[in-house]
């Protein structure tokens, strides 16, 4: 009877605590696409690169629409103007122009379709050096932090980004490979497989404030978190982070984003707002342009963090299942080699041998043998 | 024994007055009956007795008297006791609640004897006798009461006839029983005190008593002047009190107000409750009219209202967070609650300060015959009542609390879930005491805590602190008044100490002091007036936001306080034109004080309030006056029968409130803040005009009311894009203004008896709100009207309980309504490393739609009345179907892909067991 009250108890307390589950919502019928501005006119010797794409509908299939042939242009208040090439995928492009601080900038976008945008000026505003990069391994997850201070008290609103880059190796080591239907040594220099490197970037809008401290200073702001159990850390690690200033406006815009697309969920949530950008249609004032551009510059910072620095509970999940497989030529008058490793469906590790012949090859599946299928294997050239 | 001889001694010495010599007695009673008594006293005195020996029956004497004046041992004998006794020469009359007066009264001595009979005299004695507190208990059907100065025959013209109804057994007044004469088709309702007055024409009467959860009764008077009559009158004891018979079986057709709904206690109890427990504000989210935005909120929308626009009374005190572990549970006590009175279109004009409706939470008052107590076992809360005499009847105390234990569960639950914490506490205390038949004093107070973290470093905490102290005095049959005093807080915090160098405590506070006098007079049969005033000064403290430990380099944050002052008049008459028509009049004015000391910021006039467009900055000191808003409100009602089980009734209201509660969240979450109206900020403002037809049918067994309503709001706040509403220091530039309507129907079916009683109610009911203002600010929606976030169109409600006999009943509880309406994503956009989402127009879409069903059953201990204990079981199922309704429904982006979620509370069937004791 106790027992039985206690597991009434729990249900109870289980069903308590909210479920979440997938919804579909009903079907959106609008066709509108709105421009979306993405990027820094940066004010150092740095390029600018803008990126143009449109909004599609939430049942396309499409990632990313790119919006092409449009001219761009950087105004300044003073007077003075300078434009920008298209590159592919409608990323726009300048060369480096130092911007004098006094002036403020804004960004003319005419789209292929004619229509006019004009971004607000927006005053330049420098991003201090980053004091440092730490991180903290915790049981459940390494938590990276950036902490930065402005001397002069005046940038108090910053954004990170990062770009993160691992070591990995695969489950198994493939010695041999297919060539022209036969099975060779592979060249385990120029040609590894086992050993590679992968990159990602945020995904996440990350801000720090320091609007409430008496002090322009950032501590400890989390840029990001990895779990113990992801790839990224089976190695060594390294993450790039990328610091950037903002305006009062800019950051309320960048909050709101946030708010919007991350942090909703909870009980005590707010609900979602609608965006409001500082790029305009020249003519319509109602139509929304996503996006808001700032001016300014970047500081950046790159740590590395050994696998030998992280606990030794860190142990990575097998994602792929690996299991190598004995493939005989002749296994009951199939040949296996002929059937799994020369039609591709898994790659030869290294022969199997019965009495000093070769009566086969141990073979595995390709995610568990070659790392190019999700990195590079050239080592990059910041790496130590 | 001994005692009573300093006693006596003590009489002696205050006694001067001298008497005959042969009034000395000396005896030896023990046990003595009054013929024992008076027996003796006439054998050793000259004394004869007069008397009537039935009302002397239950008189026993023990004492032991020497040479005693008779006159001591007769106040001895009656001291403590309702008996009196007066001495003319060598008569002497024994009487029982009443004093005869043995001298003329002053004023007779100049009349001639025809004026003997004048209602001066009469008056004067009739104050007399009504100043004892021994008011006579009319608690037998058969007898004749007579009331007033009995002459031969009855005089022309009407007279009053006052008093209380109670409980027999408790002694707790009966709200809201109807008084009816037959005769003269005159009838009244008891006040919030049981308290009536009828003025009717003087003889012999038939009063028809019905009260909800009493036994009908009848009670004989013969009426010769004005004059008290107490009723005492039996509850439906078989029921054990959980069980609701209705005798309020024409109130609903014969009551003037529209939209006003009266539960008790037993009603609240039958409908199955999350947990076990019963819920007040889950039953009033199952009245025609009274939504809510999801699951776990016990705020409600009443008729299209904002959740801040109910007025929830406790006793007279304002209960600003009515709910614990943010709405699990109401934060009001069962064991304590009497009733609940819920006007959503005719608020009376004592009333004020919110514009949707008037929550009316009675608790009971404690019982003044016999200590009494009960328990609930729940799965998560307990609960305990105590209440009982203080003294000889006249004082009584109710004592109630409740806690939670769920923090031991959650710590066995998955680790995901362990960090979190919740412990909640709710305490009621209060006093009545009479101190005569005229006045009357009740002290209420009330406590609530709540503390939780759920899964998070941030903890949350909320309290409501009330008390009240009100003084009921009649000033005759005709006038009573009630004096209240009563300070009411709710304030909260939230801290997080994760981070050392922004570790905060965030602190919260709305304070404001009561005071008020509401006065009823009766001046004749067909008028009630009800006049008065009050004031209430606020108190908010919006925010300080405090460094938490040493490490904390936090700039200490706090946002001025503000301070108001409101004040009301009101005056309002129910008049009865005919027999058939009934008009309720009233009119309210309202003043408003925005006080200093207050810095205010002054915008460009014509221009959005944007921090770009401040013009000045003013500093207001202590005390000044810094904007007045002021305007009356005009509360009407009419009611015309058709026939005794069929009326109409129409209404037309205005209200104003001046006190706002911000939040951008979908639900009343305990973070929110509330505001003050200021010169930035103007008081809401709402009217509403409503019309009503009701019918009972089967002998007044089933109640039907068919309700339309059309609602205006002005000056409404909702919110800009991206508001912060937390430790802002411009408020102003975060919100905007808007203009509502909101319009529906209203089909109630009640039945009141037999073994299946319930009501069944469906809504139609839609609410819009528009900025259209271009120098307000933002448009929403290109300033078209858009739904408000409690817009429900559809909204059926069933309530039903079945009993199978007198200790088992079954209930079961089926709720469904239109989704609510959200803001969806409409398209996709890449930004930032990641894909994103373009919101629509605000509450363009809707969620799911929701529906509920829930199931208890309800098993009662025997029905002997003579025992230790009174047990009972329920157990049940909350949401049987285990429907996942959704409460939100969000868009969150992982790993780089859009995901929609929607979010479900209670999203299982949820069994329950409680376990409820009464001793």
């Amino acid at each position: 009877m106790k027992g039985m009250f206690k597991y009434l108890l729990l249900l109870s307390m289980l069903s308590v605590v909210a479920c979440r589950e997938s919804y579909t919502p009903p079907s959106t019928s609008s066709n509108v696409s709105n421009l979306v501005v993405e990027g820094l006119i940066n004010s150092s010797a740095d390029s600018t690169i803008i990126t143009l794409s449109r909004t599609v509908k939430l049942t396309d299939s499409t990632i990313l629409k790119p919006e092409l042939h449009a001219i761009l242009s950087v105004e300044s208040d003073g007077g003075s103007t300078f434009n920008l090439t298209e590159l592919p995928k409608g990323r726009y492009y300048s060369v480096g122009h130092i911007l004098p601080l006094t002036n403020k900038y804004r960004l003319r976008i005419k789209t292929a379709d004619s229509k006019t945008y004009l971004s607000d000026y927006v005053e330049v505003k420098q991003s201090p050096a980053i004091d440092s990069l730490s991180w903290k391994a915790q049981p459940a997850a390494l938590q990276v932090y950036a902490s930065t201070h402005d001397p002069k008290n005046s940038t108090t609103y910053y954004r990170y980004d990062y770009v993160d880059t691992w070591q990995f190796q695969t489950a198994y080591q493939s010695l041999y490979k297919v060539v022209n239907g036969a099975i060779v040594l592979r060249d385990i220099v120029n040609d590894d497989v086992f050993t590679c490197w992968q990159s990602s970037v945020s995904s996440r809008v990350t801000l720090a404030s320091s609007a409430k401290l008496k002090q322009d200073v950032i501590y400890e702001a989390p840029v990001i978190t990895v779990p113990f159990d992801s790839e990224k850390l089976s190695l060594d690690y390294s993450i790039l982070v990328k610091q950037y200033a903002l305006t009062k406006e800019a950051f309320a815009f960048w909050t709101n984003m946030q708010k919007n697309t991350e942090q909703l969920g909870s009980i005590f949530d707010a609900q979602p707002t609608q965006l409001q950008g500082n790029i305009h249609n020249i003519n319509d004032a109602t139509e929304i342009v996503v996006g808001y551009l700032s001016v300014g510059t970047v500081t950046q910072q790159r740590i590395f963090i050994k696998k030998s620095q992280l606990p030794r509970s860190y142990l990575v999940k097998d994602l792929y299942s690996c299991h190598a497989d004995t493939l005989l030529y002749n296994r009951s008058m199939v040949n296996e080699v002929e059937r799994y490793i020369l039609s591709g469906i898994e790659l030869p590790l290294y022969p199997v041998n019965s009495g000093g012949a070769a009566i086969g090859f141990m073979g595995a599946p390709p995610d568990c043998a070659d790392c190019t299928l999700r990195g590079v294997n050239k080592k990059p050239t910041f790496w130590q | 024994m001994r005692k009573l001889y300093p006693l006596v001694f003590c009489f002696i010495l205050s006694y001067s007055q001298v008497f005959a010599q042969n009034n000395l007695i000396s005896a030896n009673f023990q046990q003595a009956n009054i013929h024992q008594l008076v027996t003796e006293i006439e054998r050793q005195t000259t004394f004869h007795f007069f008397y009537s020996q039935p009302q002397f029956d239950s008189l026993r004497v023990t004492l032991n008297v020497n040479n005693e004046r008779v006159e001591n041992v007769l106040t001895t004998v009656f001291k403590n006791t309702s008996f009196h006794f007066a001495i003319d020469g060598q008569r002497i009359f024994l009487t029982k609640g009443r004093t005869i007066t043995t001298e003329v009264a002053t004023s007779f001595a100049d009349r001639d004897a025809s004026s003997l009979s004048s209602e001066q005299n009469l008056a004067a004695f009739t104050l007399g006798a009504a100043a004892d507190k021994n008011v006579a208990n009319a608690t037998t059907e058969n007898k004749i009461y007579d009331i007033g100065i009995k002459t031969n025959t009855f005089k022309s013209g009407n007279a009053v006839l006052a008093g209380y109804l109670r409980d027999i057994k408790s002694g707790e007044p009966i709200v809201g029983a109807s008084i009816y004469v037959p005769e003269t088709k005159s009838g009244v309702a008891t006040d919030q005190f049981g308290y009536y007055s009828l003025n009717i024409p003087r003889g012999r009467h038939t009063l028809v008593i019905k009260g909800l959860g009493m036994r009908d009764a009848r009670r004989q008077i013969a009426l010769y002047s004005d004059g008290k009559l107490n009723i005492e009158l039996q509850e439906q004891v078989t029921t054990l009190k959980e069980v609701k018979i209705s005798a309020d079986k024409v109130a609903n057709v014969r009551r003037t107000e529209l939209g006003v709904t009266r539960l008790d206690i037993a009603s609240i109890k039958q409908v199955p409750a999350v947990f076990g427990e019963p819920d007040i504000l889950r039953v009033v989210l199952t009245l025609p009219g009274v939504q809510s935005v999801g699951e776990a909120t016990t705020g409600f929308n009443v008729r299209g209202g904002a959740a801040d626009q109910n007025l929830i009374l406790l006793n007279d005190m304002t209960i600003y967070n009515p709910s614990h572990f943010f709405g699990f549970f109401s934060a009001f006590d069962p064991d304590i609650v009497k009733d609940i009175q819920l006007y959503k279109s005719s608020i009376p004009e004592k009333f004020g300060g919110r514009l949707s409706s008037v929550l009316d939470v009675t608790d009971r008052e404690g019982n003044k015959k016999k200590f009494t107590g009960s328990a609930g076992i729940g799965l998560i809360t307990s609960r305990v009542s105590i209440e009982g005499p203080i003294d000889s009847n006249r004082t009584s105390f109710i004592f109630g609390a409740r806690t939670t234990y769920a923090d031991w569960l959650l710590s066995t639950l998955p680790k995901d879930y362990r960090n979190s914490s919740v412990s909640f506490y709710d305490i009621n205390f209060n006093l009545s005491h009479e101190i005569n038949a005229k006045n009357n004093i009740y002290l209420t107070t009330y406590l609530s805590h709540d503390n939780f973290k759920l899964n998070s470093d941030t903890a949350y905490g909320y309290n409501n602190k009330n008390i009240a102290l009100k003084w009921k005095h009649n000033f005759s049959n005709k006038l009573y008044s009630v004096i209240t005093g009563g300070y009411d807080r709710y304030d909260y915090n939230v801290s997080s100490d994760v981070n050392p160098v922004d570790a905060y405590k965030l602190n919260f506070n709305v304070n404001q002091t009561n005071f008020k006098a509401d006065f009823t007079y009766y001046p004749s049969t067909n008028h009630t007036v009800d006049f008065g005033l009050s004031s209430i000064y606020y108190k908010l403290n919006p925010g300080s936001n405090q460094p938490l430990g040493n490490e904390s380099l936090l700039t200490p944050d706090v946002v001025p306080a503000q301070q108001a002052l409101e004040s009301a008049i009101y005056l309002g008459d129910k008049w009865d034109v005919t027999s058939n028509l009934t008009i309720n009049a009233g009119l309210r004015y309202s003043l408003y004080n925005y006080l200093g000391p207050h810095t205010v910021n002054y915008y460009a006039p014509g221009l959005p309030k944007e921090s770009i467009n401040l013009v000045d900055s003013v500093h207001y000191s202590s005390g000044k006056v810094i904007k007045t808003y002021k305007g009356p409100e005009i509360r009407l009602s009419a009611r015309y029968s058709l026939s005794p089980d069929f009326s109409i009734k129409a209404g037309y209201n205005t209200l104003r409130q001046y006190l706002h509660l911000l939040s951008n969240t979908t639900a009343i979450s305990p973070t929110d803040v509330y505001q003050l109206s200021d010169p930035n900020i103007k008081p809401q403002y709402g009217d509403q005009v409503s019309f009503g037809i009701y019918k009972n049918l089967k002998s007044n067994t089933i109640e039907t009311s068919v309700e339309v309503y059309y609602k205006r709001l002005s000056d409404y706040l909702d919110y800009k894009s991206g508001a912060t509403l937390v430790l802002n220091h411009h408020i102003e530039t975060d919100v905007i203004e808007t203009k509502g309507k909101a319009y529906g129907v209203e089909f109630f079916v009640k039945k009141n008896a037999g073994k299946l009683n319930g009501w069944l109610s469906y809504t139609y009911s839609r609410t819009f709100l528009k900025q259209d203002d271009p120098n307000a600010g933002e448009l929403i929606n290109g300033g078209a009207y858009y739904p408000a976030n409690f817009d429900k169109p559809h909204a059926v409600n069933f309530t039903g309980n079945y009993k199978f006999t007198h200790r088992y009943s079954v209930s079961l509880n089926t709720t469904y309504s239109t989704g609510r309406p959200i803001t969806l994503p409409v398209s996709r956009y890449y930004y930032d490393g990641a894909e994103r989402v373009l919101y629509s127009d605000r509450n363009e879409y809707r969620i799911p739609d929701y529906f509920r069903m829930d199931f208890s059953l309800n098993v009662d201990g025997n029905h002997k009345v003579h025992q230790r204990t009174h047990n009972s079981w329920t157990f049940g199922v909350y949401n049987l179907t285990g429907r996942k309704n959704a409460y939100s429904t969000f868009f969150v982006q992982e790993n780089g892909v859009i995901n929609s979620y929607k979010l479900s509370i209670f999203a299982n069937p949820i069994p329950f067991i409680n376990y409820n004791i009464r001793f």
